[in-house]
């Protein structure tokens, strides 16, 4: 029965999800055969990782019915979905970390084939080598590097001898090497009658390894192809639904003629640096590169949330003192937070309270606010950037992703003198709609002599909405595209193929700041 | 993607259905006490329940900012018998001292809240440990100036007096306590300082990395939470004349127990200070009803206990969540009606 190709190995169909007040899935439908790669691509906030969430049975759908191996999944339950013959590599990575990669493999691993319990080492070096996978058994998850981490989630998926195996996002931190191998291990395991559901931003990626490709945008199926009819181009203008210029603001004109406003130098922090950037007024930078290199940590050191170890970072011509983020936000640089619920907003406090807590003082004589003011000009920006709130004291806890990023941006938007904005992922999880409206506003205040420097791992996004992209890895920036020859593909290349890592590498300890790294800064 | 909380008037229902609970249970309690305990609401009655309700309002606004950084106080009795202490052994019943008394003791406490405030804002550790922890070692500290007291010592009775003395009918450490409610409710609605405050309670972690200097804040919380406690004890010592070692005992719980009924968000950042006045008083009218009823003492606790979780089941976050849940599910079911409509709309 497991040799028939035909066999649906798993069948989601009409699923549908509402969030609160979103709807991140609507009627999707989607199918994976047995011996297939159906790969899923779609934009930040499409649906994917909610769609996998479901059919893994961690998320329970409003409407539909999901099918494992031709066996209904009746409840939310990852165990049931697992019995059924579903194996899952979350994105977020589902580790103990204070537990070794050989318990983490013994727990992952179905009674059946656990060794007993003091042949654990051994099992899981014989395990680790069919997989080629290089890691030393005993070694704590938690020092793993994000790529490692990475391969080893799909091993341990690999475990339970799934019918289909769900793969969330599994190389956004890897490199060329374990690419190839990854996808070496899923070509082996498709060939054994595993149906395998990928999902991916990387679009060469996925034109190379899948089958099938199910185009995911604002939550609906925009249908579902068969990869060697696709290109690159034609999945793009699927995902955005729109021509691609239209899906962003336009680019500065004549970068040559700004002056540039922050400096950075040699500068060095935990996991990534020397590095050398300069920005100018009115420029939007995108900062690429796989997963783990050191993108965070950079940000975290520029907003004052980690002391750097070394460098020299100037802001308008004054050398700056980043121990503590009260130095960054005096300087006027601003950070637009990954993780909005934990580092950006106060979720139980209203629109209006988020809005202007940094700039309290503006609307205040000696301490006590004026209401009236603060109501009127939080009620412009609500307009202005588009912002869908019933009411200014609704607590933004009950707003969408989108309408979220647009209350943290009304900050920078309520400055006059804000030099430079560090946008991590600003439309992680933001609906289709409510991007260009954050591209805008991300574009005005550049527009207002901003810098902005915006971190993505959506490679369509940074071409679109960037006039020049960076490109880090193993915390060293190792690529820069200028606005000309800026395209996705572009990115993607330089990313995956700039510097090939180890199957063991380990980001490289800052060392002393190298001269052919200075002498490419200048060069540009 | 519209909800039904797109109104404004739904969205302050919601926003205010966390402090509901605490005056519709007030309703609810002096209804029965006309019913099965009329006693309990006779002018002689409400002239001991509200100052009653004054100290435990008082201790419960300290106790409040404290929540509101996402810590609880258990230090609160420590450091009410200390400051009555204090005020005795120092005043000695004459009073030209009691200036400096009141001024010694709350420094006191003020010095007392820095430490605590110093070491949950600053050395990150846990408020529940560090306030026990402190609570007893001030009770040892109490215990040990206690020693230097006479027995029969007392406030200077000009004091005593005061503390009573109506003022358009109500007595003066009532008007006291209101008064600091409403400048509590001010501060927080009005001034930027009360706002930060708020914010740095709501989520610091993000306080920190939008530039405010979230520790400052923690530690003046503890320092304006421990004067609150010291000016409670000194009330309180007036109110009783002769403070005994066991005075702040019955503050443990209590404040707690209001700032909870009173819709607080125990994660913190969510207060309002007449709210917990009105928690305050709904547990003290409670207890007086129950002793109108000539239930035991002991029942107190029991009580106390109940009311708690029951303030936990019903107020606050839950409560919230519940309305706003409630009111999303009405709106996917609209929603699902007009599918059909929004569809066109998105194709264009």
């Amino acid at each position: 029965m497991q040799t028939d190709s035909q066999q649906f190995v798993l069948e989601l169909q009409g699923i549908s999800k509402q969030y609160g007040t979103v709807q991140a899935l609507s009627k999707v439908s989607l199918d994976c055969r047995a011996g297939e790669v159906h790969a899923v691509v779609g934009e930040n906030g499409s649906g994917k990782s909610t769609l996998l969430g479901i059919a893994s049975g961690f998320v329970e759908p409003d409407q539909g019915t999901i099918l494992i191996g031709g066996k209904r999944l009746r409840k939310d339950s990852p165990a049931l979905a697992r019995h059924l013959g579903l194996g899952m590599a979350y994105q977020d990575n589902s580790q103990v970390l204070s537990l070794s990669v050989k318990e983490n493999l013994f727990i992952s691993a179905p009674p059946h084939r656990r060794p007993v319990y003091w042949k654990m080492k051994k099992w899981a070096t014989d395990t680790l080598a069919e997989f080629e996978l290089d890691l030393f058994p005993d070694a704590p998850t938690m020092f793993l590097t994000q790529a490692q981490r990475q391969l080893f989630e799909v091993v341990k998926a690999l475990m339970g001898d799934p019918k289909v195996l769900l793969l969330d996002e599994p190389t956004t931190a890897l490199g060329p090497d374990e690419v190839d191998l990854l996808h070496r291990t899923i070509q082996t395991y498709a060939q054994r009658g595993v149906g395998v559901v990928y999902v991916s931003h990387r679009l060469p990626e996925v034109l190379t390894i899948a089958n099938r490709i199910t185009v995911l945008r604002d939550g609906k199926s925009q249908g579902t192809y068969n990869a060697s009819d696709m290109s690159e181009e034609d999945l793009v203008s699927l995902m955005i639904g729109r021509p691609f210029h239209s899906a962003f603001p336009p680019v500065l004109e004549n970068p040559e003629k700004a002056e540039s406003v922050i400096m950075i130098t040699g500068f060095q922090g935990p996991l990534f640096g020397p590095i050398n950037l300069t920005v100018k007024r009115g420029e939007i930078v995108g900062l690429a590169g796989a997963e783990g290199n050191g993108q965070a940590e950079f940000f975290k050191c520029l907003s004052g949330q980690i002391p750097p170890k070394a460098g020299l970072v100037m802001c308008e011509g004054k050398e700056l003192t980043l121990v503590s983020p009260v130095d960054a936000v005096r300087a006027g640089i601003l950070l637009l937070a990954g993780n909005r619920k934990h580092e950006a907003l106060f979720p139980v406090l209203g629109v209006r309270n988020n809005a202007t807590i940094q700039v309290l003082d503006k609307f205040s004589n000696f301490g006590w606010v004026n209401r009236k003011r603060e109501f009127d000009k939080v009620t412009d920006l609500v307009k202005q950037l588009k912002v869908r709130t019933p009411s200014l004291e609704q607590p933004v806890q009950f707003l969408s992703g989108g309408n979220q990023q647009k209350v943290s941006l009304t900050r920078p938007h309520l400055r006059e003198s804000v030099n430079v904005i560090l946008a991590y992922e600003p439309t992680q999880g933001v609906d289709a709609g409510a991007r260009l409206d954050i591209y805008e506003a991300l574009r005005a205040k550049a527009n207002e002599g901003a810098a902005v420097i915006v971190k993505s791992s959506d490679p369509i996004e940074l071409s679109g909405l960037c006039d020049r992209v960076i490109v880090m890895s193993r915390g060293q920036i190792i690529d820069e595209i200028q606005r000309a020859d800026l395209s996705e593909k572009r990115i993607i290349e330089s990313i995956v193929g700039g510097i090939g890592f180890g199957l063991n590498g380990r980001p490289r300890v800052a060392g002393p700041r190298s001269a052919t790294n200075l002498d490419k800064d200048r060069g540009d | 993607m519209k909800n039904l909380t797109t109104s404004p008037l739904l969205t302050s229902i919601v926003v205010s259905s966390r402090y509901l609970s605490v005056w519709i249970g007030i309703l609810l309690l002096l209804l029965a006490c006309y019913w099965i305990a009329p006693a309990t609401l006779t002018r002689t009655s409400f002239t001991t329940v509200l100052p009653l309700t004054s100290f435990l309002a008082l201790a419960a606004l300290g106790q409040m900012l404290v929540v509101m950084t996402g810590g609880i106080d258990l230090s609160i009795p420590g450091v009410m018998t200390l400051a009555a202490l204090v005020t005795v052994g120092i005043s000695g019943n004459l009073d030209e001292r009691l200036p400096v008394a009141i001024a010694t003791a709350l420094g006191v406490s003020l010095l007392l809240g820095l430490i605590s405030g110093t070491l949950v804002g600053v050395l990150k550790l846990n408020p529940l440990i560090v306030t026990l922890a402190m609570g007893q070692i001030i009770y040892g500290v109490a215990l040990a100036y206690a020693d230097n007291v006479p027995n029969e010592a007392s406030v200077p009775p000009a004091f005593a007096a005061w503390i009573t003395a109506p003022f358009l009918g109500l007595s003066n450490v009532v008007w006291m306590v209101a008064i600091i409610s409403i400048l509590l409710v001010l501060i927080f609605r009005y001034t930027e300082f009360g706002r930060k405050f708020q914010s740095v309670g709501a989520n610091p972690h993000a306080a920190w990395i939008l530039g405010l200097r979230v520790n400052g804040y923690v530690i003046l919380a503890y320092m304006t939470a421990y004067l609150l406690y010291g000016l409670n004890g000194i009330v309180l010592a007036g109110f009783l004349r002769s403070p005994s070692l066991v005075l702040g005992a019955p503050y443990l719980l209590g404040p707690i127990a209001a700032v909870v009924i009173a819709g607080a968000s125990l994660t913190g950042g969510l207060a309002n200070a007449i709210s917990t006045w009105g928690a305050a008083f709904f547990l003290v009218l409670l207890n007086q009803m129950l002793r109108v009823l000539g239930l035991p003492t002991a029942l107190q606790f029991t009580v106390f206990g109940i009311a708690i979780i029951g303030g936990m089941v019903i107020s606050g976050d839950r409560i919230v969540t519940l309305i706003e849940n409630s009111l999303i599910g009405i709106s996917r079911f609209k929603k699902n009606n007009a599918e059909d409509e929004k569809g066109g709309v998105q194709a264009t």
